[in-house]
């Protein structure tokens, strides 16, 4: 079976000038068509760095290294800026977070729409108009014609981010990259936004990779998970699974910091994380996530394994799964 | 009464536009809100963006005048206190801990500053009562000497609480506290301003669009939409049973993370109205599920319910209760 989007060991190197920054540090995963992938993890985890490395939209000075980086029969991981200009709207496409700093604010929401249309096939304008406003009708927009000629500020930020997810299909790509499409909406829109993508997914069969920081979009929406602390994945698996049986103390450590109505108590103190994320400037050795966990033990120094359980389930972590197993029920009870 | 802070009917009326030519047009941020919110309790205030929230908090904090009504503190008009007196008893935490921090002053600076205004002691008390506020917020003193962009935002917001509290306020009107934050950063800020709450016996007005964290820690929760409360409630009464279809909707779009449940379709129409234009009538009915004819015309007035009130013309007819 070959999967839509295959990356294997890609790291990501930045020099700054007091050392090498290392955000992404050897990350392994696969998409298949129709699938969704969350990739959750805090701020600067490296999770969007990640989908940049995918894109080739790095900025200039960073190095992106990958044993395998393959789109469809597209191998990405040697390809020029003019072979990834072919490849990007086209085979993979991204919706970014915020709305309003995506769109060209100089050009009517038409032109936008239409410009990687035309780019990418060899269509006339009129054939372009015509998809632009059958995307704008899929993603929820009424009287797309009219809005062809608005700008992007005459539009609600709920209705430019379907305009991103309507731009991002044009060219009907196979894979979808979202960092954070939700994040600056109102939790009423969120939900609407996620729901469309959700179906537009399902109706195109295309494969969706959500980065996200909202654990409970992830819940909603994901169907395999991959929890990123300081540049690793450190947990993977089928999004039930990992929901209900975290084998990482961090992607534990996580859940429990997120209050949830009827469950926790109210007023009650709500778990949380000690410690700070570490630096990622310079050599590292052993489990990221040592300083701040509270089962670390010697060992942790020397452990940096991603332990395949099978099923694509796995996760990094010195304890052995029985050992995760009772600690969580510990930290439960 | 034991209401620390009251508003009676309070309007926020702002002119907007007025390029060349064109007229200047009323935008009621707020348009008639009564609130009360007694001593050592926590409001929470919830609702989409341009809802008006902030500008409460404002009203609140006495720093945007409101245009109709008035806002009581301690039964005193809030107008009539002078500025100073003012600050000593409310204050703010604000959401966005890398702006509300100026980058050029000290930490020790930035938390003894409302000491310094209001002519409290002197230098060596000021030192004094800085580490004081460290160790309250659970900030290591080391970090007196330290400058904003050295904290993380985490502690950055400890910095902003420490600062808040610095005077001892009664109140302390937390406008998004943290929404800027990381989940795990999010629930130390919780935690600290829920044993904040107990140790001082302080009173919040919380202020966020994350009704999971409203829920956690409000005694009572308000839900505004379009400058006016729709329902306000004991907070477990209102989770337990909202009444108004958009206490309804704003519940349901709620992201628990229950890997069991899908994402919940809110059936609310995509757009929020234009506050310059708002609907007539109830100003919720273009997007609710449960229109009825009068409700593009009469607005609704507040029907009693529980221990609070729902403004909806479905609760002015019993029986017509929405599922």
């Amino acid at each position: 079976m070959s999967a839509l989007l295959e990356v294997i060991d890609l790291t990501v190197d930045i020099p700054l000038t007091d050392g090498v920054l290392h955000p992404v540090r050897g990350i392994s995963f696969s998409i298949e068509r129709g699938e969704t992938l969350c990739v959750v993890g805090e701020s600067g985890c490296g999770k969007s760095l990640t989908s940049l490395a995918i894109m080739g939209l790095l900025p200039k000075r960073a190095k992106r290294e990958a044993s395998v980086l393959r789109i469809g029969d597209v191998d990405i991981s040697k390809a020029s800026q003019r072979q990834m200009a072919n490849v990007r709207g086209n085979h993979m496409a991204m919706i970014f977070q915020e709305p309003m700093t995506s769109l060209n604010p100089a050009y009517t929401v038409g032109n936008q729409l239409e410009e990687a249309y035309l780019r990418h096939r060899s269509a006339s304008r009129q054939e372009a108009r015509e998809r632009a406003i059958y995307l704008l009708e899929k993603v929820g927009i009424t009287g797309a014609a009219e809005r062809l000629k608005q700008y992007p500020h005459q539009l609600s930020g709920g209705l430019r981010q379907r305009v991103m997810i309507a731009m991002a299909l044009m060219c009907g790509p196979g894979l979808i990259i979202a960092d954070e499409p939700t994040t600056a909406l109102d939790v009423t829109i969120q939900a609407q936004i996620l729901l469309l993508l959700a179906e537009l997914q399902r109706e195109f069969e295309m494969g969706l990779l959500l980065i996200t920081h909202d654990l409970g979009v992830v819940a909603r929406v994901a169907d395999r998970v991959a929890v990123m602390y300081a540049g690793q994945i450190v947990e993977q698996g089928a999004a039930k699974e990992v929901f209900e049986r975290p084998l990482h103390p961090y992607t534990r450590g996580l859940m429990g910091c997120i209050p949830i109505p009827g469950k926790t108590q109210r007023g009650g103190h709500l778990g949380s994380i000690p410690g700070l994320v570490p630096s990622l400037v310079g050599d590292m050795h052993g489990c990221a996530f040592r300083d701040r966990c509270s089962h670390a033990r010697a060992s942790c120094a020397e452990f940096d394994q991603l332990k395949d359980l099978g099923g694509g389930r796995a996760y990094r972590c010195v304890m052995s799964v029985e050992d995760a197993a009772e600690t969580a029920r510990e930290t439960v009870a | 009464m034991s209401a620390i802070l009251e508003t009676r009917d309070v309007e926020c009326v702002f002119q907007v536009g007025g390029g060349f030519l064109s007229k200047k047009r009323p935008l009621h941020a707020v348009n008639g809100v009564s609130l009360q919110v007694e001593k050592g309790s926590v409001l929470g205030l919830v609702g989409e963006s341009g809802c008006g929230k902030s500008t409460m908090a404002k009203m609140l904090l006495g720093l945007q005048e409101p245009t109709g009504g008035e806002v009581l503190f301690d039964g005193q008009p809030l107008s009539a206190m002078d500025r100073l007196a003012r600050a000593r008893r409310v204050q703010p935490i604000f959401q966005d801990p890398y702006s509300s921090l100026n980058p050029r002053k000290s930490i020790e600076d930035i938390v003894t500053l409302p000491l310094r205004v209001h002519k409290v002691g002197g230098p060596a008390e000021w030192r004094a009562r800085a580490a004081e506020m460290m160790d309250l917020v659970g900030l290591s003193r080391r970090y007196l000497s330290s400058y904003p962009s050295q904290l993380s935002g985490g502690q950055r917001q400890r910095v902003a609480i420490a600062r808040a509290l610095s005077m001892k306020p009664e109140v302390v009107i937390c406008d998004e506290p943290t929404s800027a934050l990381d989940v795990s950063v999010q629930s130390q800020i919780l935690n600290l301003l829920i044993d904040l709450r107990k140790e001082l016996g302080l009173t919040y007005v919380l202020i966020s669009h994350n009704l999971a964290v409203v829920e956690h820690i409000a005694s009572r929760v308000a839900v505004m939409y379009l400058g006016r409360i729709v329902e306000e409630k004991e907070t477990g009464a209102l989770f337990g049973n909202p009444e108004h279809p958009y206490t309804q909707a704003l519940l349901d779009s709620v992201l628990t993370p229950e890997p069991d449940k899908s994402v919940p379709d809110t059936q609310l129409g995509a757009t929020f109205p234009n506050p310059l234009d708002p609907p007539t009538g109830c100003r919720f009915h273009p997007r609710c599920p449960h229109v009825m004819p009068e409700c593009s015309t009469i607005p609704p007035a507040p029907v009693p319910s529980g221990d609070g009130f729902v403004e909806c013309h479905l609760r002015e007819k019993p029986g017509q209760a929405a599922a």
